[in-house]
């Protein structure tokens, strides 16, 4: 997957690269609207991470732009405003998902990748990793071939997992993952505990292998280097 | 008061004032007037007397009811005029006292000395006094009505500017950006009124502008370096780490989050407060509540909470999709935090109300305490503490009502639809 990031914050732009390059992903980072428009023009991306504050021109005007190019890149707002107007206008200018500052870095690859599945791998909705496997579109998952008996927050868990292998995910990005804005006022991180230890008990079960482990007594990791 | 009856009291006091005054001198001057006149009449007659004398008449012959004619010593000099005034009996049938005004000259008429005296009744001080007091009386009247009239119609004309002025006042907003259109007037003084409201409006409007952009620039510069310390956090979570190491990582990390989601409610509330979620469409409330009965079905599973709900059909509250979403959120996550294991939570929605009930330990704060901001119960440090603050700010702009009572260990919070 190529990758383009448009964020004037150095900083920030270095974390989404930083992160996106261990996935093995080529990313380029554009770090004002001038840059950003030249390379979409020379280049192709399947994603684009842009935000929509940038120092020389509303990242709206760029996603015009984008539209206007026909220029077929899953889009990915970043804002630092939470702003339902601009959510909506962005939406509305042909963007595919609108994540707002300072998100987890897992939770923008799992975007990444949702977009990227339902705009460029047009049709498929499968994301597997040896026995367990997970339909985005019929919303089922199996281990082999047994259906896994998941609620709705499990299967969302599970495909988060699947997503961000072997990486460490703190319970506060799952707690967001899983109830979005909501989180604000739940705080209570044993819910993520319990969902996570129902998860493991569901795979177990259906004879899969448990990849599911705690790291630091906070996190989790889904480790497919185990024994 | 209004100020065009104030200005009639003070008018309608000083005329009585001069009026009274006036009457004294129109009084004085009448009379002096009167009198004048009787004696220069009485005095005339009292000169035909005396021509009379002097062409030989007698002065038997001149006497009459009026007129007494006497001789006196011939060598006193002639007096000229001289005036007694006195009361009398007017009419002896009648019996009434009146004022009796005399007038004596005397003449040297051939080697005799006569003295002539004649008397008149004129008009009694009293009398004077009476029709004064009547005309300032009906004068006074007069004024009052024409003044009253004149006033009300006048003040209308006259101060239509400054009604104009009060109701623009009304209308004005902060947050609206509509010039204000004073009407133009010749008055001076509402002229500078509405000059100075003008500045002060246009200054209020700015410093409001200045204030409500510093907030949000806060709030949302402070969202990338909040997404950079935890992205970079986050990536030095992948590295090779002591278990000492990720743990210290994690609890940064934990404190980003309670930064960010402060920060996230504040630019809430701080919207809010600006007002900018208006509707004009009711929102219902019924699709709001039960998906998110849904979405926490599994929470409220987990702490073993049965659940109790009954929301009647479609209920229509002028209350933003967004902010209605925020509500029931905050309440129904306070109802599943706030209560005991093997609990329970009962929702109810009806047309005027929705009662969101549960079973919890007593609270720690007084119950109006609960809504201030950064109140919480020492038991949910985690908490931030603006659920409930939120909860408050997004009644009060929707004109919503909301109560909170605690009683029989059990929570009780209805937020009525209709203040």
């Amino acid at each position: 997957m190529k990758v383009l990031i448009v964020e004037d914050n150095r900083e920030l732009a270095e974390n989404i690269q930083g992160f996106l390059v261990r996935e093995g992903y080529v990313s380029e980072v554009s770090h004002n609207h001038t840059e950003a428009q030249k390379k979409l023009t020379a280049y192709h991306y399947d994603c684009i991470v842009l935000d929509i504050m940038l120092p020389d021109g509303d990242g709206l005007n760029l996603l015009r732009f984008i539209t206007s190019e026909k220029i077929q890149s899953s889009i990915l707002i970043v804002s630092a405003k939470n702003s339902l107007d601009d959510k909506v206008t962005g939406l509305e200018l042909g963007a595919d998902d609108y994540l707002t500052k300072p998100f987890h870095l897992t939770e923008l690859h799992a975007r990444l990748k949702a977009i990227y599945r339902r705009k460029s791998l047009k049709g498929d909705s499968i994301v597997s990793f040896q026995e367990i496997s997970v339909n985005t579109d019929t919303m089922e998952a199996r281990v082999n071939d047994t259906i896994l008996d998941l609620t709705k927050k499990e299967f969302d868990l599970l495909l988060y997992f699947l997503v961000n292998k072997n990486r460490v995910l703190t319970r506060q990005s799952i707690a967001e993952h899983l109830w979005g804005d909501y989180t604000d006022n739940l705080s209570n991180f044993d819910f993520v505990y319990q969902h996570v230890k129902n998860l493991r008990k569901k795979i177990t079960a259906a004879r899969g292998r448990d990849y599911i482990g705690t790291v630091y007594g906070f996190g989790y990791k889904f480790d497919t280097y185990q024994a | 008061m209004r100020l065009v009856d104030k200005f009639t009291v003070w008018f309608l006091l000083i005329t009585a004032l001069v009026l009274v005054a006036g009457g004294l001198i129109v009084f004085t001057r009448v009379q002096y007037e009167v009198d004048r006149e009787a004696i220069r009449r009485i005095k005339s007659n009292i000169d035909n007397i005396a021509s009379a004398l002097k062409q030989g008449a007698s002065p038997r012959e001149l006497q009459s009811e009026y007129v007494e004619i006497t001789e006196v010593d011939p060598s006193l000099p002639e007096i000229d005029i001289q005036v007694y005034d006195t009361m009398a009996v007017y009419r002896p049938r009648m019996q009434a006292l009146d004022r009796k005004l005399t007038v004596a000259s005397s003449y040297h008429v051939a080697g005799k000395h006569y003295r002539i005296m004649m008397y008149d009744f004129v008009a009694e001080p009293d009398e004077i006094a009476d029709g004064v007091k009547t005309s300032i009386g009906w004068i006074f009247l007069i004024l009052l009505v024409i003044v009253g009239i004149t006033n009300a119609i006048i003040s209308r004309r006259i101060l239509s500017p400054f009604h104009q002025t009060l109701k623009i006042m009304e209308r004005f907003s902060l947050k609206s950006n509509a010039k204000l259109a004073f009407p133009a007037t010749r008055t001076r003084e509402f002229q500078q009124l509405n000059y100075f409201l003008e500045n002060m409006t246009k200054k209020a409007r700015a410093d409001y502008r200045t204030l409500k952009e510093f907030t949000e620039n806060a709030s949302h510069e402070l969202q990338t370096p909040l997404a950079v310390i935890r992205g970079k956090l986050e990536l030095l979570l992948e590295s090779p780490l002591t278990e000492e190491q990720g743990n210290q990582i994690l609890s940064a990390l934990n404190s980003i989050e309670r930064l960010s989601k402060i920060n996230h409610s504040l630019a809430l509330l701080n919207k809010l407060e600006n007002q900018e979620f208006s509707v004009q469409t009711p929102a219902d409330l019924s699709q709001h509540v039960r998906p998110m009965l849904e979405d926490f079905s599994e929470l409220i599973a987990m702490k073993s909470i049965t659940l109790r709900e009954e929301i009647a059909g479609p209920v229509y509250v002028l209350l933003h999709p967004a902010l209605a979403d925020v509500l029931v959120t905050n309440l129904l996550s306070n109802a599943i935090r706030h209560n005991i294991h093997g609990g329970d939570i009962y929702i109810s929605l009806t047309a005027e109300r929705l009662l969101i009930e549960n079973t919890g330990k007593a609270p720690e704060m007084r119950l109006e305490e609960a809504f201030e901001r950064f109140k919480r119960s020492k038991e949910n440090g985690d908490s931030v503490g603006l659920g409930l603050a939120i909860v408050k700010q997004i009644c009060e702009v929707s004109g919503l009502r909301v109560e909170y009572t605690y009683s029989d260990g059990r929570h009780r919070v209805i937020v009525y639809f209709s203040s």
